[in-house]
């Protein structure tokens, strides 16, 4: 029992005159530590909201955030979170990036490009240390985006579809490559995504959310030892099972 | 440097001198272009007033952009970056600026004078009123272009505001900033001109200079001062721009 969100009530105030809108409505949800847990739902529910509030971006208007039984309230360093558009500065080299939260952290510059080039070189980045964002593909850039947020050492790692916009090769293999570094650290892994096929292959629990305002639907365990087939009959059956709770969300809406 | 760029102007300049000799204008009213370098070399070599050189002229000018300027900037730069971060501040802030704007620096020479006499402080308060619009509004457009999910990530990366601003939005205005330092310097130096005319108490400045070629009909050195300024002002753009692209090299 680690993350434990309850009762999380968010709505946002409507444009022009329009009713609020109710995005989170007494969510109540739990994680247990060291998984890899995928949110999946129907596009607009309310996944990036409620990864938002765990990250402290934005405050519940109710509900409680507990993170190993402490509140979370407000960005904290035992929380990380990796962005869909990967969100580097622009003007930083992968170096410069990577270093980001060490120097908001106080180390001394020699101590944080030592521990940066070891990120460097184990996400395969070497050879681009003094390239700037725009200069690197999209998978190399979320890679420099997760070894920014994995040098800090969060404890519980958020991510926003984060390979929403890779090719699929690409993604594919940066999926394999979150799961080598998950099994190395150990840590806790939201992991919010639109990708079924995605949610099946990386998680230990799938959490799948109404439409708006969400709520859990189901949560599914998945059994299959890893490394997995994505194409093994027990995925399959579990990926229509996702699909067709996701239809009957998706009936009225579109 | 190729020709294909200088042909317009050099064959402009061709035609003028050609006019010029064949007597189409009076050279008291438009000199030729080689009588404006015969100027300038008169403007070196014995100065206008005689005695009163023209890189002492410069020099006096350049201090006194330098010191308008430099405190637009010290001045414009910050206060953009606040009313940018913080959006209370900017609608405090914002009427005053908007009122103020529109009053050209030249409307102030008179009550600059009366503030502070003729001299280095009054030319420089005109050059800064210049200067510092410009800085201070395309800082802020900086600021405000600054994408919100850089913010929130540098926040999830345990950055407080002073960082928010130091590492994400004066990194991130910085274009911006140039470019307003840019027009910046650009009006500050049309307007020195221009307050020069009005008077100077060392006797030093080049539009103090070109008043002084008026007074004793000299339209030659008239105009060879008027391309000491151009050219000057050119130069000056070029060193901004240089310094743009060593700090701004990711664009």
């Amino acid at each position: 029992m680690s993350l434990s969100l309850t009762g999380i009530h968010k709505s946002f105030p409507g444009e022009n005159g329009a009713p609020p809108l109710k995005v989170l409505a007494g969510l109540d949800c739990a994680v247990e530590a060291g998984r890899l847990v995928s949110v999946v739902g129907p596009s607009g529910c309310g996944k990036t909201t409620l990864l938002r509030i765990i990250a402290g971006l934005e405050p519940a208007d109710r509900g409680r955030v507990l993170w190993q039984g402490a509140a979370l309230a407000g960005p904290s360093r035992r929380v990380g979170m990796v962005f869909q558009q990967y969100a580097l500065l622009p003007w930083r080299s992968t170096l410069g990036n990577i270093e980001l939260g060490l120097e908001m952290a106080g180390l001394e510059r020699d101590q944080r490009r030592a521990a940066a080039r070891e990120y460097v070189e184990a996400f395969g980045l070497a050879g681009f240390e003094h390239s700037f964002p725009h200069q690197l593909s999209g998978g190399m850039q979320q890679r420099v985006a997760i070894a920014r947020t994995l040098i800090l050492k969060p404890e519980l790692v958020l991510m926003d579809e984060p390979f929403g916009s890779l090719d699929s090769q690409t993604r594919d293999a940066m999926q394999e490559f979150l799961l080598s570094l998950w099994q190395q650290r150990q840590d806790t892994i939201v992991f919010v995504t639109h990708n079924v096929d995605e949610a099946v292959f990386l998680s230990d629990e799938i959490l799948v959310l109404s439409r708006r305002p969400a709520r859990v639907l189901a949560r599914l365990e998945v059994p299959q030892a890893r490394p997995r087939d994505r194409t093994s009959p027990a995925s399959n059956d579990l990926r229509r099972q996702i699909l067709s709770l996701l239809k009957q969300e998706q009936v009225g809406l579109v | 440097m190729r020709l294909g760029r200088w042909w317009l102007p050099l064959a402009l300049l061709v035609l003028w001198q050609g006019l010029c000799s064949l007597g189409v204008f009076p050279p008291y009213k438009l000199p030729s272009p080689l009588a404006i370098i015969a100027g300038l070399v008169d403007l070196a070599s014995q100065g206008m007033p005689p005695g009163q050189r023209l890189h002492w002229h410069l020099l006096y000018s350049l201090l006194r952009v330098g010191a308008g300027f430099a405190a637009a900037a010290l001045i414009g730069v910050p206060l953009g970056l606040i009313m940018g971060a913080s959006p209370r501040a900017g609608r405090l802030v914002s009427p005053l600026i908007e009122m103020l704007r529109p009053v050209p620096p030249l409307a102030w020479i008179p009550i600059s004078i009366l503030w502070f006499g003729i001299g280095l402080p009054s030319a420089g308060f005109i050059i800064f009123l210049g200067a510092f619009f410009p800085i201070v509004l395309n800082t802020i457009a900086g600021v405000t272009s600054v994408s919100p999910l850089l913010v929130e990530a540098v926040r999830t990366l345990g950055a407080g505001r002073r960082e928010i601003v130091r590492k994400v939005l004066l990194p991130g205005a910085l274009p911006n900033i140039f470019v307003g330092l840019r027009i910046g310097l650009g009006i500050g130096w049309m307007t020195l001109v221009a307050a020069e005319f009005t008077g100077v108490k060392s006797g030093y400045g080049l539009g103090y200079m070109i008043m002084t070629a008026r007074d004793i009909q000299r339209p030659d050195e008239i105009m060879a001062g008027m391309a000491v300024i151009g050219l000057t002002g050119l130069c000056i753009d070029g060193l901004v721009r240089l310094l743009q692209r060593r700090l701004v090299p990711w664009q």
